[in-house]
């Protein structure tokens, strides 16, 4: 936790708004959004920078952020019984994790730690969902995306 | 070039060249085969069992089909429609094997001819309708009016291939008619190897939703199928025209048949001759008609009209036997005029049967694309498998009661003189139905054909269920439930219906229930409920006895209705609770009530209440101070207007407007236009709300310029008060419609306005403007196509391409904003056939083509279709439909590409061209650009 703190580059605000709309382009999270939407989103979305090691956060803090991987990886695990670590997946450039975390205000379910020197942009949930209020259209978008995991994953557990 | 020339001669788009000619094929080997079989089976069938027996075969095959059909709507459910026809074809290869055996063990046996006739009968009817579906699957509703024709043409030229070998194979190399069954083997495997390929390459449009596959069996599954069918009403009229059809036709054969060529050739080998010759010459008319008419006629008449032309036919020559046999009942008609008698029978057997095939069968099925590809089975079932037979069944009793001898008292036997043009006279009233039936089924297509544009999206679940058989009964037991939920749902049953009976319940439930949603719905239906003795006690029993502070405001502010009632000194205590809610409400309640003399005190509590900056839920004080309408306080209210957060903000606002009201009001119109501009969407609802109370405005801009907001509540309260003093802004309207810079949104909500009151100018001026809007459409999509060759590569290129697409789409919003006014359309018809043609399903996107070729705008409509039907897929594609379309070049290559974008006017895309280019010389030129520019790139 201590290393955490050491390691944190917080608001580097490097990146200009036109990159942050490019950065959220790509991620599948917004891609359905019309690029007004996402400007909008980019005005609520910070730029933070963490080195490798960092943990984003732990199995079972409570989450209200979502990340989006802007470089570098993050490593998710999780800890099993014998309190070894479980490595479940690694998330690169354009993936997101914390997603959920927007809507409600459920513990994570699994530990992330920056691999590389990461750069994120981050959205905390009450920005969120302000803007979705004064802009339904972007709360429809995530309606849709969300859908449309859940059917993609109804998919795969039927095969 | 020789396959362009094909292709536009017979209306055919490249991409479409693949599924075209397979299906063709497949419909072409086939029929071949099929030829064999339909000429082996009839000749031996009456040469070994008899002709007499004909209407016993038709009768056996009527039965075999309707039991088939049965059980074809049923698997078609099950299975994907081509997997169907391969198991058909697979069938029939196997039956035709199995008769050949029979014929080489059992040919004296008569059954085997009769069984051979009934089987392949049996075989055909199915695969020939099964076959339009497969077509229709393989297209979208727009391309199968053009490619069915074409694919169906396979079928005569099939028939004409097989007709003549099989007489070279009998005249020239002696066959014997029995030995040649297994070529309808051979050709029904070729074309079961076709649709292993079409599996293979083609990708289906239009397929079955797996969540309608049913689990019933077949007759419970045709039983819900003719539930269903009967709820249509285009199955209702397509049924009709059928049986009209029928009856007509059957009529019609039977008149030149039996009564003219009867009468003309009466040797059988010179008739004989005569249908050979016929055979060729109407068989080429149909390929003809098929492959260059049929196509264009529905194409440019709609499928709904061109199911009118049959019948017209038909009417047309019927009227011409019934005048040509009238006349010559009544003498005025020698008998020599064979020559007339001639062509009266050719021009009727070539309606009846060979436009029936070219016209009639594409025109009708094309009806389907307005039914869902699930149902394409049980309807087909249903027509071909009920209607059909009991249509021929229809036709041949009244043939048999009017020409045949014998049936005691219900023979109408009449001469046959008189048939010869009473039974043109029949046909004549059938046609002219069938004519009248046309109409609302082709209102009824169109409904259908809208409603089927992307209908899982917009059709809500529909909530089925029994009503209760005692309503008081099942309401009574939902109070006493321990859900609830089924407990609210019956207290705002009772709310809406003002149940005056139920109020004693209500009131103890009140009393005694510890939920506090169940608390909440029985207060509101209390207050609802007439104002007696009864719920006034009961309200105030629970104000006595309730601790819960949640549930006192909702009982002080229904009991503030009361105000026969003195709760004064009671309801004064609570002015001292913790909750600042309860402190409100007891407020308002003491306020409002007539003979409570300390109002003044009351207004000082809610005021000190809202200045110190100590309390929280200042926007609560601020809305009970509104709602006390003492107008002298509004300036207390109004340094809250630019208070950091929103709520206190509407809050302030809210009360501001209570607090005034008449002249008061107008007086505040500036403040008001200006509250326009703020962010909330609540300030502007209640702002534009009460500026219908004032007099006209001078500036309409701001309320013009809500029109383009997102929140459908802010532009609703927009449009009315612009339409409450539509004589007044229609000018400022016309301008921001006509000079102005405006959204799409603005454009249609200015239209929905003002369309109807515009004058010959200006609605051509706005139908130049949509041609416009549609070049700029197809110029943008090329911009697209050129941007995806752009050799150069950044990290903006996605973003451009979304941009370059959105400007596209507004565009095209444009376009069919003026359809849909031309049209006299509504925004529903704007939004689906938007979604439709946006849409990435070709389903969906050829559902849209239909509904746009039905729309009553011609000229912007066919321009659409014709470039969406294009499917243009690169800039050469897109060069050749703008050249179409326009007539004149497209400008658009590498050297003005960035020009043209920067003619874009767009400033993120101007803003992702500034970026590109540092990314490549390492400077930002933000010289010449705006705010909104700099900000994105700083």
């Amino acid at each position: 936790m201590f290393a955490g703190i050491m390691n944190l580059h917080y608001d580097a605000g490097e990146m200009i708004p036109l990159e942050k709309i490019i950065v959220l382009n790509k991620v599948s999270l917004f891609s359905t959004l019309k690029t007004e939407d996402i400007h909008m989103i980019s005005t609520i979305a910070s730029e933070e920078i963490y080195e490798d090691g960092h943990i984003l956060f732990y199995e079972g803090d409570i989450g209200d952020r979502l990340f989006i991987i802007v470089s570098g990886e993050v490593m998710i695990f999780r800890k099993s019984k014998d309190s070894t670590e479980k490595h479940l997946a690694t998330l690169k450039e354009n993936e997101f994790l914390g997603e959920l975390s927007l809507f409600d205000a459920e513990t994570r379910t699994a530990t992330a730690r920056c691999r590389d020197r990461c750069t994120f942009l981050v959205i905390e949930r009450n920005d969120m969902e302000q803007l979705a209020h004064e802009y339904p259209a972007i709360a429809f978008g995530f309606i849709k995306m969300l859908i449309s995991r859940m059917r993609g994953m109804v998919l795969n557990n039927k095969t | 070039m020789k396959a362009h020339l094909l292709g536009k001669l017979l209306s055919i788009k490249p991409n479409e060249w693949e599924g075209v000619s397979y299906l063709f094929l497949v419909l072409l080997v086939f029929s071949f085969g099929a030829s064999f079989a339909r000429s082996i089976s009839m000749a031996l069938l009456v040469e070994k069992v008899g002709g007499d027996k004909l209407p016993h075969m038709f009768i056996l095959i009527d039965l075999t089909v309707m039991i088939g059909f049965i059980l074809y709507a049923h698997y078609t459910k099950k299975f994907s429609g081509i997997n169907i026809f391969k198991f058909f074809l697979m069938s029939t290869a196997i039956f035709s094997i199995i008769v050949q055996a029979l014929f080489f063990w059992w040919a004296q046996q008569k059954w085997v001819y009769g069984f051979f006739f009934v089987g392949f009968s049996f075989f055909f009817i199915l695969i020939s309708i099964h076959s339009s579906s497969i077509v229709a699957s393989y297209f979208t509703a727009i391309q199968v009016k053009r490619v069915t024709p074409i694919i169906n043409a396979g079928f005569p030229i099939g028939g004409i291939l097989g007709g003549t070998t099989l007489f070279v194979l009998l005249k020239l190399y002696q066959f014997q008619p029995q030995q040649l069954i297994g070529i309808l083997s051979g050709a029904c495997l070729g074309a079961f190897l076709l649709l292993r390929i079409i599996k293979t390459r083609l990708t289906p449009v239009r397929t079955t939703d797996p969540q309608f596959r049913g689990n019933k069996n077949p007759i419970n599954e045709m039983i819900a199928a003719f539930k269903y069918v009967t709820a249509s009403k285009l199955m209702i009229f397509m049924s009709l025209g059928l049986i009209l059809f029928v009856i007509g036709n059957k009529l019609l054969e039977y008149h030149y048949q039996t009564l003219i060529y009867f009468e003309i050739f009466e040797d059988t080998t010179e008739r004989t001759a005569f249908f050979a010759f016929y055979e060729i010459f109407a068989n080429l008319a149909w390929l003809f008609i098929q492959l260059f008419i049929t196509s264009r006629v529905v194409i440019r008449m709609g499928v709904g009209a061109s199911n009118m032309l049959y019948p017209i036919f038909s009417t047309l020559v019927a009227l011409a036997l019934f005048i040509y046999f009238y006349a010559k009942s009544l003498g005025h008609i020698q008998d020599s005029t064979m020559s007339i008698m001639l062509i009266l029978g050719i021009a009727t057997q070539f309606i009846n049967q060979e436009m029936r095939w070219a016209l009639r069968t594409p025109a009708n099925n094309l009806l389907f694309n307005a039914i869902e590809p699930n149902f394409w089975g049980s309807h087909k079932a249903f027509l071909n498998g009920i209607v059909f037979p009991l249509s021929t069944f229809i036709a041949g009793g009244l043939l048999i009661l009017i020409t045949e001898p014998g049936i005691p008292g219900l023979t109408l036997l009449v001469s046959k003189e008189k048939i010869q043009y009473l039974l043109p006279l029949i046909v004549i009233i059938v046609s002219l139905l069938g004519i009248i039936v046309a109409f609302p089924q082709w209102v009824a297509y169109d409904i259908d054909m809208f409603n089927s544009l992307n209908r899982k999206l917009f059709e809500p679940q529909k909530i089925s269920g029994k009503p209760s058989n005692s309503l008081k009964q099942m309401i009574q037991q939902k109070l006493n439930s321990t859900d609830p939920y089924q407990v609210t749902v019956v207290l705002e049953m009772i709310r809406v219906l003002r149940m005056n009976e139920f109020v004693n319940q209500v009131g103890n439930l009140l009393l005694r229930t510890q939920v506090f949603q169940v608390k909440k719905h029985c207060i509101n239906t209390l207050a609802a409920l007439p104002q007696t003795q009864d719920n006034q006690t009961y309200l105030v029993e629970a104000l006595q006895t309730e601790k819960e502070a949640k549930v006192l405001p909702l009982i002080l502010k229904e009991l503030a209705q009361f105000q026969s009632v003195n709760l004064n000194d009671t309801i004064e205590k609570l002015l001292i609770h913790p909750s600042p809610l309860v402190f409100v409400e007891a407020c308002l309640c003491l306020h409002a009530h007539p003979k409570y003399s300390r109002k003044y005190m009351i207004e000082n509590k809610i005021i000190a209440r809202i200045k110190d900056s100590k309390l929280r839920d200042t926007e609560l004080y601020l809305y009970a101070l509104g709602e006390l309408h003492q107008a002298h306080y509004s300036d207390i209210v109004k340094p809250y207007f630019e208070h950091k957060k929103s709520e206190v903000r509407v809050a302030a606002f809210t009360a501001f407007i209570c607090m005034l009201e008449g002249e008061l009001l107008e007086a505040q119109k500036y403040c008001l236009i200006k509250a326009l501009k703020l962010p909330d969407k609540e300030i502007k609802i209640i702002t534009l709300r009460a500026l219908k109370e004032c007099k006209p405005l001078e500036d309409w801009e701001p309320v013009i310029e809500i029109l383009g907001e997102r929140d459908r509540t802010v532009v609703t309260e927009s449009k009315e008060l612009l339409r409450l003093n539509l004589k007044v802004c229609k000018k400022i309207l016309v301008d921001h419609l006509f000079v102005k810079k405006i959204s799409e949104q603005q454009r249609f909500e200015i239209l929905s306005l003002i369309y109807p009151k515009l004058d010959e100018n200006q609605l051509q001026h706005l139908q130049q403007g949509a041609i416009e809007a549609f070049k700029k459409f197809v110029q943008v999509n090329g911009l697209l196509k050129l941007h995806e060759l752009n050799e150069y590569s950044s990290e903006a290129d996605d973003l451009i391409a979304k941009i370059l697409q959105e400007i596209a789409e507004d565009y095209l919003h444009h376009v069919l904003t003026i359809i849909t006014f031309a049209s006299e359309q509504n925004i529903e018809f704007y939004q689906r056939v938007s979604l439709g043609l946006l849409s990435l399903s070709r389903a969906n996107q050829g559902n849209a083509l239909e509904v746009l070729s039905n729309a009553r705008e011609k000229c912007l409509s066919s321009q659409v279709l014709k470039y969406f039907d294009e499917r243009v897929s690169d800039l050469k594609g897109i060069r050749r439909i703008y050249l179409v379309l326009f007539n004149e070049y497209l400008k658009i290559d590498q050297n003005r590409y960035y020009s043209q974008l920067l003619a874009l006017e767009h400033d993120m895309l101007k803003a992702c061209l500034l970026y590109i280019e540092q990314e490549k010389t390492g400077r930002l030129k933000l010289k010449n650009t705006n705010q909104k520019v700099r900000h994105l790139l700083t």
